[in-house]
C-alpha cells in the first residue's frame, strides 16, 4: 500500500469520525483495509453529505426567507456530492493522486471543525405508520380546541356588542326639558333652542330671550343649544334634544305650592298620585272629573265620536272633507305631526305669539 | 261637528274644569316669571301696569316696576279688605305667587296639554269602537288627526288679568290668563306643506283652523300667607 493511499484512507477515517458513521465497523483502525471497504466509507461520506443537503434545502423551502447566500450554498453542497462521488473513486482504483480533484465540501468538512448549524435542529418526521397509528389530534384535544374557540366566539361577541352600545347612541325623545320657539321665513321656518334648566332650573336667568330677528334660516340640525333647526328637518329626521340632567327644584319655589297635593287629590288611584300631564288619558278624566256624570257620559262620547270621525276616512267634519287614508300610508306623516305638536307644546310654553304651522313641514 | 259640540256642552266647558299644575309649572323660578310677565299687558284690578321703559329693552327695570305695581296693588286690596297690613317678608311672597300664575310658560304649556288631551288623544276609544288604540300602545299605532297649535294672529294675546277678591270671608287673588289655540287637522296641514289640499292653502303657509279656541285658565291665590292651596280651572270656549 503506498504512502499516499494510507493518507488517504486517513483523511477518510477522520472525516467518517467527525460526521459519524452510520455503521458499527471499526474504521480507525490501524493496519491495512480493503479496497472494498474504502469504497463504503466513500458512500457513508457521501450519504452524509446527501443528507445534510437534503435537510438543508427542507430549512430552505420551510423558510424562503433565507438569504441567497445560503441558498448559494445550499446549491454548491447539492452539487458536492456528485463531484466528489466520483473523484475519490477513480483515485482510489488508480492508487495515485487521489486528492487531486478534492471538492470543496469535502475539504471543508474534513480540514476545519464543524460550525454550529444556525438552524435548529430538526425533529425527526413521523413514519407514515406512526401516523396511520395514531393520528394528530385525539378526542380530548378536539373537545379542547372546540371549547377555547367557543369562549374565544362568546369573547368576541361581548367586546362587540360592547363597543357598539358605546358608540351607538339612541337620541332621546325630547322631554318638558327644553324649548323652543318657532319662526318662519318665506320657505322655512326654524325654532330656537334652549334648554329648560338654563330658564328656570338656574333661576331663569336667560340674558336675553330670543327673539324674531335671531332666528336662523339654516336648515341644518346641531345638537348645540340655541342653534336654528328647520322644523322639517326635525320632522324627518326626530332629532331632539334633553338636557343634560333632569330637572332640579328652582331655588325659588318657596312661593310656589307643590302640585303634588291637588294631583293626588285629582287623580289619586287606590292612593296613589298620578301625573295627568304624563297621560293624556289621565288627563281627560282629572279634566271631566267634576262634571256630572249623566253629562259627563254624554261628553265623553261627543269627543270620542269627532275623534273617530276625524280619524275614519270619506268623513266630513266641520264642513271640509277629511281624507285620511285607512292603510299604513296614514302613519308615514306621524312623525311629523309629533314633530310639530311637540314643537307646539314648547312653543306655547314659552310664547305663545311666535307660534306658526308653515308650509313644507 | 265641533261647533255642535261646544254648542252642546257649553255649560260643562265655560264652568271650569280642574286643571292641576304640572312640574313644570311648579318649578318655574321668579326671574323666569318676571321675564315673561313683562312682555305681557298685565291688568290689576282694571288699572293696566305701565313701565317707563320697553320691557324689551331693560327688562330689569320693567321688572322691577312690574313687582312694586303688583305689590302695591295687593297692599291696597289687603288694607281695604283687613285692619292689619301685610308684613314686607308676606307681601314679596304674596307677589311672586302671583307673578307665577301669571306665567304664561306654565298656564300656556298646561292649557296646551289639556286640550290635546280633550280633543287629540287616542287613549279613550271606547270598547265598542272599530278601532281601539290604548295609551300605552300609541308609539306606532295612534293617529292624531287633530293639530292643535297657538293661535298666530293679531288680537290674539289676550291681556292677564289680576283681580283682589272677598267672598266669604276669604280674600283672594283672581288671575286669569287667555291663550288662543287653533285646531288643525293634522292631515289637511300636511296636504297643505305638500300642495295638494284643499282646505288648507292660507296666507303664510298658515292654514285655516277648524275652530279657535280660548282656552282660559282661572287660577286663586289666597291672600292668606298660610294657605299655600290654589285652585285652577280650565274655561273653554269657541271664538
Amino acid at each position: 500500500m503506498s504512502h499516499a493511499h494510507t493518507r488517504t484512507r486517513q483523511r477518510l477515517a477522520r472525516l467518517l469520525c467527525l460526521t459519524g458513521p452510520r455503521t458499527n465497523t471499526p474504521i480507525c483502525q490501524s493496519g491495512p483495509q480493503p479496497p472494498s471497504l474504502l469504497r463504503q466509507f466513500t458512500n457513508n461520506a457521501s450519504r452524509t453529505l446527501a443528507l445534510h443537503t437534503h435537510c438543508y434545502t427542507s430549512r430552505l423551502a420551510r423558510d424562503p426567507r433565507r438569504n441567497l447566500c445560503e441558498a448559494g450554498m445550499a446549491e454548491q453542497t447539492v452539487a458536492g456530492p456528485k463531484s466528489s462521488k466520483g473523484a475519490p473513486l477513480k483515485g482510489a482504483k488508480k492508487g495515485n493522486g487521489a486528492a487531486k480533484p478534492r471538492p470543496k465540501i469535502f475539504r471543508r468538512y474534513s480540514n476545519a471543525p464543524p460550525e454550529p448549524s444556525p438552524f435548529p435542529s430538526f425533529p425527526a418526521l413521523p413514519s407514515l405508520e406512526s401516523l396511520v397509528a395514531s393520528p394528530p389530534l385525539s378526542f380530548s384535544h378536539l373537545c379542547t380546541l372546540g371549547l377555547l374557540l367557543f369562549i374565544l366566539h362568546k369573547l368576541t361577541t361581548m367586546m362587540s356588542t360592547l363597543f357598539r352600545g358605546a358608540a351607538v347612541t339612541t337620541p332621546s325623545i325630547i322631554e318638558h326639558g327644553t324649548w323652543m320657539k318657532v319662526g318662519k321665513t318665506s320657505k322655512s321656518s326654524t325654532v330656537m333652542y334652549t334648554p329648560l334648566q338654563n330658564r328656570v332650573n338656574e333661576g331663569g336667568l336667560l340674558s336675553t330671550p330670543p327673539r324674531r330677528s335671531s332666528y336662523s334660516t339654516s336648515t341644518t340640525i346641531s345638537a348645540s343649544p340655541g342653534t336654528g333647526i328647520n322644523p322639517a328637518t326635525a320632522a324627518a329626521s326626530w332629532v331632539f334634544f334633553s338636557p343634560a340632567k333632569p330637572p332640579q327644584p328652582s331655588k325659588f319655589i318657596d312661593y310656589t305650592d307643590s302640585p303634588s297635593k291637588s294631583v293626588a287629590a285629582l287623580s289619586g288611584v287606590n292612593g296613589i298620585a298620578r301625573d295627568p300631564y304624563t297621560s293624556s288619558k289621565l288627563m281627560r278624566k282629572n279634566l271631566l272629573s267634576l262634571i256630572p256624570l249623566e253629562r259627563q257620559g254624554g261628553l265623553h262620547e261627543a269627543l270620542t265620536r269627532v275623534y273617530m270621525t276625524a280619524c275614519d276616512k270619506e268623513h266630513t267634519i266641520a264642513g271640509r272633507e277629511v281624507r285620511l287614508r285607512s292603510d299604513k300610508s296614514r302613519y308615514e306623516p306621524l312623525r311629523a305631526i309629533r314633530a310639530i305638536r311637540a314643537i307646539a307644546t314648547l312653543t306655547v310654553r314659552s310664547q305663545v305669539d311666535d307660534a306658526h304651522i308653515v308650509r313644507g313641514v | 261637528m265641533m261647533l255642535t259640540l261646544f254648542a252642546a256642552f257649553e255649560d260643562e266647558f265655560s264652568h271650569g274644569m280642574p286643571l292641576p299644575r304640572s312640574k313644570n309649572t311648579a318649578m318655574i323660578g321668579l326671574a323666569q316669571a318676571l321675564k315673561d310677565s313683562c312682555r305681557e299687558t298685565i291688568v290689576v284690578d282694571g288699572v293696566e301696569v305701565k313701565y317707563s321703559c320697553p320691557a324689551s329693552e331693560r327688562p330689569e327695570v320693567a321688572a322691577k316696576e312690574l313687582t312694586d305695581g303688583l305689590g302695591g296693588a295687593i297692599e291696597v286690596a289687603v288694607g281695604r279688605l283687613r285692619k292689619q297690613a301685610l308684613t314686607k317678608a308676606d307681601l314679596g311672597r304674596l307677589t311672586g305667587r302671583i307673578l307665577a300664575a301669571l306665567c304664561r310658560t306654565g298656564s300656556g304649556g298646561d292649557t296646551y296639554c289639556a286640550v290635546s288631551a280633550l280633543f287629540d288623544t287616542a287613549g279613550v276609544i271606547g270598547k265598542s269602537a272599530p278601532i281601539r288604540i290604548e295609551e300605552e300602545e300609541v308609539e306606532e299605532a295612534a293617529v292624531f288627526p287633530f293639530l292643535i297649535m297657538p293661535a298666530n294672529s293679531e288680537g290674539s294675546i289676550h291681556p292677564l288679568r289680576v283681580a283682589i277678591k272677598s267672598e266669604d270671608g276669604k280674600a283672594f287673588a283672581e288671575i286669569v290668563t287667555t291663550s288662543l289655540l287653533d285646531v288643525h287637522l293634522a292631515d289637511e296641514v300636511m296636504q297643505a306643506g305638500t300642495g295638494g289640499g284643499k282646505g288648507g292653502g292660507g296666507k303664510g303657509g298658515m292654514t285655516k283652523p277648524l275652530v279657535r279656541l280660548a282656552a282660559t285658565i282661572v287660577e286663586c291665590v289666597s291672600l292668606d300667607v298660610k294657605v299655600s292651596d290654589r285652585e285652577r280651572s280650565l274655561r273653554l270656549r269657541v271664538e
